[in-house]
């Protein structure tokens, strides 16, 4: 028998190892030394967003827990903020709620959710979803656009061709990145669009 | 004679007692080893480790490949180690005598395998055959591995470490040795989430929503939780690795300082219990619970 053997089967017949040694025999305790049970944990989600107020698209972190927003923070991986935010930019997560005269904090009833639509001359909405809200928004650009397009003018006696539209505006967003905006741009231009703005005013 | 200053960790310790739930019990333990580490290493100074080139270390980073660096380490210099460390054991628990005398033979065994040099791995398969000959629990061997293993990979690595362009690197694993991490820190001034690794100590920022085992990025997958009254300490989760790190959330920290996430590991291993009672593992393969402890629930 070797000497290594000779030497545990000692330990072991002293009882020494009689239990095998932990962590919590030099202090470690992994639950509650009140309960004994595992401690109560609160699960969090994180959520890319992007900041609402102003031309900049700062990118946001919302922390979510439960279905309500806990927290909103700068997002440090975003190339535009890198973690910061202005004053109004960190006070983002009270968009979530209303306070009622005691300071209690409450959701926002008036904040959307969900798809509106208020049909002409109703006096009420109508809760839609996001795939009949898009089909119905392409559709109305497309007649829009076929009942307004001008194909030709005269310049001078001469027909040039021009293929636009007046009739249709097109908002782009500073929210968007530079890619996602030339996309929106070069299909404004294949529609025929002409009146091409957008909201970064800084 | 002027008062002898406090080490960084030691501060770190302190208040690592105060923000986690019974960690005050086992801070005389968890001090008293490393002080003997910081000890052995000052009568015990370590050889820097294989030198990097910077220029062909950056291509590497960039191209998403760890330099995976091994350290062939003095064999009498790790037994050495590992017995002092099974001293400071002994001495905390008498009930531990036992335990730490089975480390020391085991030690000196290593010296008859491979007498010049050892590499980490012989050093897990020790730990790996104290838990699988039910002398040591999962907890205790996972703790003396990682310190030991850590205490010289941090001296020898230090150079490189602090050296290496981790802005390059977007992985999940550690660009210098390959380890993946168990735990990290969300920096107090901007929020970012830096991963660091256990074992050399390297730092780099790794994508907040994302995770760093699996490379998932769907926000619906990925969360984190805390544990009530403890909230330094998240644990971040993937739902489609099912995988789980520690991020120490260093806004909350107060006091400034150091933060000594290995520490804060130690500190907070109801977490790594959390997790697994919640189906996650650990995506670094440290194992820190214990089998029975899975079972009381």
């Amino acid at each position: 028998m070797s000497i290594e053997l000779t030497r545990r089967g000692f330990f072991k017949l002293g009882g020494a190892t009689a239990a095998a040694a932990a962590l919590t025999a030099v202090g470690v305790r992994k639950v509650s030394a009140a309960t004994g049970e595992p401690f109560r944990i609160k699960h969090t989600k994180e959520y890319h967003t992007i900041c609402t107020y102003c031309g900049v698209g700062c990118g946001i972190i919302c922390n979510v827990r439960d279905g309500k927003i806990i927290n909103a923070e700068g997002d440090p991986d975003h190339p535009i903020n890198e973690g910061t935010l202005c004053s109004k930019g960190s006070s983002i997560f009270n968009a979530s709620y209303v306070y009622d005269e005691k300071g209690k904090a409450e959701l926002n009833p008036s904040r959307m959710t969900e798809v509106l639509y208020r049909a002409p001359k109703s006096d009420r909405y109508e809760v839609k979803d996001w795939d009949w809200a898009l089909t119905e928004i392409a559709k109305r650009i497309k007649d829009t656009r076929d009942r307004t397009l001008v194909q030709t003018v005269n310049v001078g006696g001469r027909t040039v061709t021009v293929n636009r539209t007046n009739a249709i505006n097109w908002l782009g967003s500073a929210w968007c990145t530079g890619e996602e905006n030339y996309l929106f741009h070069k299909m404004c231009r294949a529609m025929g669009l002409i009146n091409i703005d957008h909201c970064a005013r800084l | 004679m002027g008062k002898r200053q406090l080490p960084e960790w030691h501060k770190d310790l302190k208040r690592c007692t105060r923000l986690y739930e019974g960690f005050a019990d086992a801070a005389p333990f968890f001090t008293a080893m490393y002080e003997c580490v910081q000890t052995f290493f000052e009568s015990r100074p370590v050889n820097p480790g294989p030198p990097v080139n910077l220029e062909e270390a950056e291509d590497s980073l960039r191209s998403g490949t760890s330099l995976q660096l091994d350290l062939q380490l003095d064999t009498q210099d790790v037994v050495d180690l590992l017995q002092s460390m099974s001293v400071v054991l002994a001495e905390a628990n008498p009930d531990l005598k036992g335990p730490a005398g089975v480390l020391r033979e085991y030690a000196e065994q290593l010296i008859m395998d491979s007498p010049e040099r050892i590499c980490k791995q012989n050093v897990r398969d020790l730990c790996d055959r104290l838990v699988a000959d039910g002398d040591w629990e999962q907890d205790l061997a996972t703790f003396v591995y990682t310190m030991a293993m850590s205490s010289f990979y941090k001296r020898c690595l230090q150079q490189p470490a602090a050296a290496l362009q981790t802005g390059l690197w977007t992985e999940g694993h550690c660009p210098l040795c390959g380890e993946k991490p168990h735990t990290g820190v969300l920096r107090a001034d901007d929020g970012a989430k830096e991963l660091e690794c256990w074992l050399c100590g390297t730092k780099w920022v790794h994508t907040r929503i994302k995770c760093p085992y699996c490379g998932n990025e769907e926000q619906e997958d990925l969360g984190y939780f805390t544990v009530e009254g403890q909230e330094t300490c998240r644990v971040n989760f993937c739902q489609k690795c099912h995988q789980y790190c520690k991020i120490i959330d260093g806004r909350k920290l107060k006091g400034g300082g150091q933060v000594f996430v290995d520490i804060h590991n130690l500190a907070s291993l109801s977490h790594d219990l959390a997790a697994r009672q919640e189906g996650f593992t650990p995506g670094s393969g440290l194992q820190w619970v214990n089998a029975e402890e899975m079972a009381c629930r």
